[in-house]
């Protein structure tokens, strides 16, 4: 605590936020990402700038370059959409929670592989985490075991008008209308929801009816039978009375700060959409099999990721290698998963690939070794019989030059023995010639297939050491790559 | 060297954030660093458990947060500097502090009764 504590209790929009850095844009694109009020984003904003640029500066006193202290400090904040989920999560009750989970997650009917959503928060939040809440707000005991599941919430009683109200409905001949129960209105329904849940209910401004208007509160609605049901049966028969709750498109209750908005899934995967930009390069050349066109690649995004709300809720639009997605936080977090799997297969790929020609070379570094021994043993024989052709090749040369000077000295019919002997060592110096010229071709066959057996072997050992030392470095570097995958380059997020 | 990155619970995180806190108000990272320089690196807060579990524990009020603004040693005396949050043990946090430490302590007590003596050990093995 070097600092001086010169300012306390600063308002949060005293501080103008300081030049553009990689902090600031990281920053911003988790303070896009957290599902809370601005004044509190701001808030969290504040506290993890600080967090981040004082852990810059201590990474920076250990000799770390500011960039890479910068890289280090964000990588160890983890994945930034996961951060912005628990943040969220952590200002939430677990009552709250598990409401939104049984109601949004049995009204969209969708399997959540790994959610990072406001809406899907319990879900997706690490289990560890849910059990901190669990306990944290038991109030149990340090030591004591995880709290258990919670009842789920169901209705406790039927949507009717209250007081037992009638109304009176006119009979076609008869003089006076009847007295018939009177109907509940829609505020009566928001009331029971309020009574089941114990928070506020309510609907958003606009947008909710089926002529895209405010719901009036005071419109009635059709008695409903719904004592003993989940709450997420119960929401979606209160949302078709209102007027939508299609089977594709039920109604689901958002949490906000102050209260349960309750509307068709749809409207809040209009209102709360966000754009992400997504580099897909990497993923269009996977290690094995073709290259994929990208809008191939949207295109299977588009058919595997919640398929109705493309176009219509949710828009992908590609530059190049770069993939555009304008939906709710709930599909980007499917959107990542599918990258995150694909990524997992390739790399999957990769390795395999790797380890198939690491074994390849490993066999061809033995077979050139046992290669090169085999030239070696054959060129030092080589080259002891050329030394033994070329010393039966002097012995005749010299024989041949002896008779030579004999037959010069020797007159007549002297010179016939000299002249037969010396047709018999020209014959022999011939053959020791060729001798030596046949071993010299074939040691020099001999020295070119050992200099090729032993370029191989060099180039096998390299290129193996190549991969081994590949591996090592992405295993040494797997736990801070992953962590990056969310860190901006530009003013939107870039993943990975 | 200790035991390789033993991780924390998030009842012992809650019980070594707050035991920090009653000593003197600290901030976030502060509160980090410490944690890992008195366990010797064995235990690691990681600022996605720090700050989500200062929200909850702020949120209950166990703990006081205010904010002061900080400098960095080379800027202009004009620039503004960055916000830093302190946190505060409130009664509340002093009361959930005494607590835990009591819950923690009944803990290790009861699982002592179980452990064998030194020499049991020695025979055993």
């Amino acid at each position: 605590m070097t600092e001086t504590r010169s300012q306390a209790h600063t308002s949060p929009d005293q501080v103008a936020s300081s030049a553009r850095d990689p902090i600031d844009r990281w920053l911003d694109v988790f303070v896009r990402l957290l599902r809370v009020p601005r004044a509190d984003a701001q808030r969290i904003r504040d506290e993890l700038e600080d967090h981040l640029r004082a852990r810059v500066d201590d990474l920076m006193v250990t000799g770390q370059p500011e960039p890479e202290a910068v890289r280090i400090a964000v990588a160890e904040l983890g994945e930034t959409a996961e951060l912005a989920r628990d943040f969220a999560a952590a200002r939430t009750s677990p009552r709250r929670r598990m409401l939104m989970q049984a109601t949004v997650l049995a009204a969209t009917g969708i399997a959540i592989v790994t959610g990072s959503t406001a809406l899907l928060s319990v879900s997706s939040i690490p289990s560890s985490s849910q059990q901190a809440i669990a306990q944290n707000d038991a109030e149990s005991p340090a030591e004591a075991p995880t709290a258990g599941e919670a009842e789920p919430i169901t209705f406790k009683r039927d949507l009717v008008a209250p007081d037992a109200a009638t109304r009176e409905v006119a009979v076609r001949g008869a003089g006076r209308g009847v007295q018939v129960p009177a109907m509940p209105t829609v505020a009566d329904a928001l009331d029971l929801l309020e009574e089941t849940v114990g928070r506020r209910v309510v609907l958003p401004a606009a947008g909710v009816s089926p002529h895209g208007g405010p719901v009036s509160t005071d419109v009635p609605i059709r008695p409903l039978a719904l004592t003993g049901l989940s709450l997420d049966q119960g929401v979606r028969m209160i949302g078709a009375e209102l007027g939508g709750g299609m089977m594709n498109d039920p109604f689901v209750l958002n949490e906000t700060e102050t209260a349960l908005e309750l509307a068709p899934q749809s409207y809040f995967d209009r209102r709360d959409a966000v754009l992400i930009e997504y580099d897909i390069s990497s993923l269009l050349t996977p290690p094995e099999g073709d290259t994929i066109d990208p809008s191939a690649f949207a295109g299977t995004v588009e058919s595997l990721v919640e398929p109705q709300l493309w176009g219509d809720t949710a828009h992908l639009g590609m530059i190049s290698t770069t993939m555009l997605v304008n939906a709710h936080p709930r599909v980007h977090a499917k959107i990542d998963d599918l990258i995150a799997r694909i990524q997992a297969r390739h790399a999957q790929q990769r390795e395999t690939k790797r380890a198939d020609r690491e074994a390849t070379l490993t066999t061809n570094i033995a077979r050139f070794t046992r290669e090169i021994e085999g030239y070696e043993q054959t060129i030092a024989r080589i080259t002891s019989e050329l030394d033994e052709a070329r010393a039966t090749r002097r012995t005749a040369r010299e024989l041949v030059f002896k008779l030579e000077n004999q037959m010069q000295r020797a007159r007549g019919d002297d010179q016939i023995p000299f002249r037969l002997d010396h047709a018999d060592a020209t014959d022999a110096l011939s053959s020791a010639n060729r001798q030596v010229a046949d071993l010299g071709n074939r040691l020099v066959k001999m020295e070119q297939s050992l200099a090729i057996s032993r370029a191989q072997l060099k180039s096998s050992e390299s290129e193996l050491s190549d991969i081994e030392s590949a591996a090592s470095r992405r295993d040494s570097a797997k736990g801070a790559d992953t962590a990056l995958g969310s860190i901006v380059n530009g003013d939107i997020i870039t993943v990975r | 060297m200790p035991d390789p990155d033993p991780k924390l619970t998030p009842q012992h995180a809650e019980l070594l954030v707050l035991s920090v806190l009653a000593e003197a108000p600290s901030y976030g990272y502060a509160i980090a660093k410490q944690i890992t320089a008195r366990s010797g690196d064995a235990f690691r807060l990681p600022p996605s458990q720090l700050y989500p579990l200062m929200t909850r524990l702020e949120k209950q009020g166990l703990v006081s947060p205010s904010w002061e603004e900080v400098k960095a040693e080379a800027s202009d005396d004009d620039a503004p500097g960055r916000r830093r949050k302190w946190y505060r043990l409130s009664t509340k946090g002093r009361n959930r502090l005494t607590q835990r430490v009591e819950a923690h302590r009944r803990f290790t007590a009861l699982i002592d009764t179980f452990i064998p003596s030194d020499g049991a050990l020695g025979a055993a093995s």
